[in-house]
């Protein structure tokens, strides 16, 4: 079930509701089964799974997600505070929430073709072939998005990153 | 190198996405350059805190439910129209074994499985899932709040029952994750207790008596006027119990006389 919880992940991200990330999940599954033939054998299930939820989100997510993409957007923090975590003691813990709550709030200020790669790659575990191909976008644009995107997402983390001595 | 030049290219040393020529020509940059040192681990330690951010959070138990009844045919289940065309048009999917394998692996083996166990006591059946669900390679939830997770969990069997919602904290051990397994149609509920104590499963469904093995020891508290069932599967050893029409099943690797003691201990007499 890895690959349910790494689509869960990546929908709570596009939609920042569980809700909605719920429905978009199932939706790629049903959509998974109806193109099973357009599957390549020995290609990543993983990146093609990926792929129809990106291409559903951007079907049919697109109209809500101008009405979500301004101040009005709801933070992904209260969907992620809920899930499912270990229990390392409550200091960590708060500590452990302050910084979910920080890269969620880091991640909606980047802008989303920065943010995409970000969830793909480094969220997501992709590599840049197979956010390329999510993306249908050159491997240097994977690459030079994700530079970008991490100095913006260094940015807004500051204070909350351990600094490399 | 120019360190404009380089930015891009620790990018793609941090994600090891980077050409071996690139590579050396990066280092050599970097032994020489300060900035460029300090942008390589920065980059790799972000990357390292969104991955480790990212990978505690798990899909839900709710969608777990969603796509298997998606994924169930039957009248039980109320799968989208689109669904029910596929399973119920095609075969095709048999010709492309690559894609059958990876599906069944994802998502339909699992049902199998403990379909095909049924036949076999349902207490029996649960606790060989021990050392599955102590490991964590079954789907669960983490109680961040127990009664949201007892509410999450009632709602995932459909309101028929409740975990037991015994209180271990006096043997250190306390709910730390919970799962819900499909055996055959008959649900039941995993919560694991973990903590400093030994590990404890305590599994919870709706049942009778004769969901016990057969050759499981029978003992008859006679102040709680209560019957429990002690056996073993392997190292796990387990006791039974029924509460009204709930079945608890307490599993742990703990010696039998002592799990046999607390169960009798924690049992409530309906």
């Amino acid at each position: 079930m890895a690959q349910l919880d790494h689509l869960y992940r990546t929908a709570l991200h596009l939609v920042k509701n569980s809700g909605q990330a719920e429905d978009l999940v199932q939706e790629t599954c049903v959509r998974a089964l109806q193109s099973r033939l357009q599957f390549a054998a020995g290609t990543n299930l993983k990146a093609w799974l990926t792929k129809i939820l990106y291409n559903f989100f951007c079907d049919q997510y697109q109209e809500a997600k101008r009405w979500l993409s301004s101040d009005a957007a709801p933070s992904a923090e209260g969907d992620i505070e809920e899930l499912p975590s270990s229990d390392p003691g409550p200091e960590h813990a708060v500590l452990e929430k302050e910084l979910r709550a920080k890269i969620a709030e880091a991640l909606d200020r980047v802008p989303e073709e920065y943010r995409l790669p970000l969830l793909l790659v480094d969220m997501g575990e992709l590599s840049y072939a197979e956010a390329a191909e999510v993306l249908s976008c050159p491997i240097g644009t994977v690459r030079s998005r994700l530079s970008r995107g991490r100095k913006l997402m260094h940015k807004h983390l500051k204070g909350y990153l351990r600094t490399p001595r | 190198m120019q360190c404009n030049q380089a930015q891009e290219l620790i990018t793609a040393l941090v994600d090891e996405e980077i050409s071996p020529a690139d590579r050396a020509s990066l280092r050599q940059h970097l032994e020489a350059c300060t900035a460029c040192q300090l942008s390589y681990q920065q980059e790799q330690e972000l990357q390292r805190e969104l991955r480790r951010v990212a990978r505690r959070v798990r899909a839900p138990l709710s969608l777990h439910e969603r796509v298997g009844r998606a994924l169930q045919p039957g009248p039980a289940s109320q799968p989208p129209q689109s669904f029910r065309h596929y399973v119920f048009s095609s075969l095709a999917v048999l010709f492309r074994p690559a894609f059958a394998l990876a599906l069944l692996t994802l998502l339909v083996l699992p049902a199998i499985y403990f379909a095909g166990l049924t036949a076999r006591p349902m207490a029996l059946v649960l606790v060989e899932t021990y050392g599955r669900i102590q490991r964590g390679e079954t789907l669960s939830a983490g109680p961040s709040d127990p009664g949201r997770l007892k509410a999450e969990l009632v709602q995932a069997v459909g309101g028929a029952f409740a975990p037991m919602g015994y209180d271990f904290s006096a043997m250190k051990i306390k709910p730390t994750r919970a799962t819900v397994r499909d055996i055959g149609g008959r649900k039941a509920i995993a919560v694991v207790y973990e903590g400093q104590g030994p590990t404890l499963i305590c599994f919870t469904f709706l049942g009778t008596e004769k969901d016990a093995p057969p050759s499981a020891q029978v003992f008859f508290d006679d102040e709680k006027k209560m019957t429990f069932y002690s056996f073993r599967v392997g190292a796990v050893a387990a006791v039974l119990h029924r509460e009204g029409d709930t079945i608890c099943i307490l599993a742990s690797t703990m010696p039998a006389e002592d799990l046999l003691a607390l169960a009798r201990a924690k049992a409530r007499a309906a």
